[in-house]
């Protein structure tokens, strides 16, 4: 028999008992469906302990890494302390740093984290104007660089953050954060070491892919690593010089910028759609590690494509951002 | 006995099985109409939990969910699933599971298993 710890009640998991019984038995609503391991809606997070193996079968490596496991697959051996996946992003107080416009519609917005935060480039934070509305925005920076986390924000029409982060923020104003989210980042193990990664995604998409790539590289990834990154116009396409300079010593690592209209505002853009120039770069997925980041549509457009062409599901991180108003 | 599930190598011939068999699925015109816009984790994991039931691994599937999850699916041409595509998805299970190397006598009982839905998949 183990002892289970969940919102500060302490449980006893009865023998053949599992996490999600025992919860459920003390009145606890935890999202579930299938009990059978298949549906993931059940997924919770271990805040202290471990969980048997097969608590986590299915799992992406990224989820594995992030402590996620099945609460109705999981009999616990050992005294466990869980929580719900959105319970555990505690509120971070940071303070603006910069603010920096890098096209007409992107700001890019840095703030320095009052307490460290642990967290991987790629994943997102929820940032909050005030008590009521929040965001969330993709982390583009590494961690360890003096508590920073630099997003890249987009100006919505009528958006009500943007339009904020946009207008009225400063340097130097106090705002709050939470995270870190997702499980879109980069894997390190000896299996992903040498595989191709392939990494493509539309505007902003190119925050956390652009913090995966810079993670790969410190990490020495020594696969291919190809980034993709669309626009309906090249005068869309940002943080082109930046890109070039971070990968201009690794000759395996390919930026290809993508534009339906190339104007020469970017020097060698690929004039056409982004889904088919991915869609170019190998016969076969298979084996490959792949991120995609943006417009909603052009993600699943993409995921499926990359899936029929022989990518596995489980490798496919697909990070589909839907506006709000 | 150990269930085909088991023989064949349990949740990680799963895994290998699902992959094999949403790709044929998606690549047939024929049936791939009722898969668009749909989010595809999510299927993966129902295909998954489904062919996970037709082997006799571990599952809470029931012919009600089956039958509720499949009454108001559309076509793009607005046509429900007939016997026809019943037939088609059969067989893509079959050849996934070919592909992975289970053997003609197992494929035969999944396809008998499978074949025990049909009703409750063409709402008949």
């Amino acid at each position: 028999m183990s002892q289970l710890s969940f919102r500060g009640n302490k449980y006893i998991v009865k023998k053949g008992e599992t996490v999600l019984d025992t919860l459920l038995a003390h009145g606890h609503n935890i999202p579930c469906s299938c009990k059978a391991g298949m549906c993931h809606a059940c997924k919770m997070k271990i805040v202290q302990g471990n969980v048997p193996q097969i608590a986590q079968g299915g799992l992406k490596d990224t989820q594995i890494e992030e402590g996620y496991f099945l609460s109705c697959q999981c009999k616990p051996q050992e005294d466990l302390c869980v929580c719900l996946p959105i319970e555990i992003d505690k509120k971070y107080s940071a303070q603006v740093i910069s603010l920096n416009k890098l096209s007409d519609d992107i700001i890019q917005l840095i703030v320095k984290l009052k307490k460290p935060m642990s967290f991987h480039a790629g994943q997102f934070i929820n940032l909050w104007k005030d008590n009521y509305s929040h965001r969330s925005y993709s982390i583009a920076n590494l961690p360890g660089q003096e508590n920073l986390i630099e997003m890249h924000i987009r100006y919505m029409p009528k958006g009500e953050l943007s339009s904020w982060v946009f207008y009225k923020l400063k340097e130097g104003d106090i705002v709050d954060i939470q995270g870190p989210l997702g499980d879109c980042f980069y894997h390190l193990n000896k299996e992903n070491k040498t595989k191709p990664i392939l990494l493509a995604g539309t505007g902003t998409g190119l925050a956390p892919l652009y913090g995966i790539l810079s993670d790969a590289l410190k990490q020495k990834h020594q696969g291919k690593i190809y980034l993709y990154h669309g626009a309906l116009s090249d005068k869309q396409l940002y943080f082109v010089k930046n890109i070039r300079q971070l990968i201009q010593n690794y000759d395996s690592v390919y930026y290809i910028p993508v534009a339906l209209k190339a104007s020469g505002f970017v020097k060698d853009v690929v004039e056409g759609d982004l889904d088919k120039e991915v869609l170019k770069t190998t016969d076969s997925f298979d084996g490959w590690n792949v991120y995609l980041c943006g417009d909603a549509q052009m993600v699943r457009k993409i995921q499926k494509q990359i899936f029929l062409k022989g990518a596995s599901l489980k490798s496919i991180h697909a990070d589909a951002f839907i506006p709000h108003a | 006995m150990t269930s085909i599930y088991e023989r064949i190598g349990g949740e990680s011939a799963m895994n290998a099985a699902v992959d094999l068999f949403y790709r044929k699925v998606l690549s047939d015109d024929r049936v791939n109409g009722f898969f668009d816009g749909v989010d595809m984790e999510n299927q993966a994991a129902k295909q998954k939990a489904f062919l996970t039931m037709a082997t006799g691994g571990p599952n809470n599937y029931t012919g009600k969910e089956l039958r509720e999850g499949h009454k108001n699916l559309k076509d793009k041409e607005g046509n429900g699933i007939n016997d026809e595509h019943v037939n088609i998805i059969i067989q893509h299970a079959g050849a996934a599971l070919q592909e992975l190397g289970v053997g003609e006598g197992e494929i035969g009982e999944i396809a008998a298993l499978l074949e025990t839905t049909r009703s409750d998949i063409t709402n008949s």
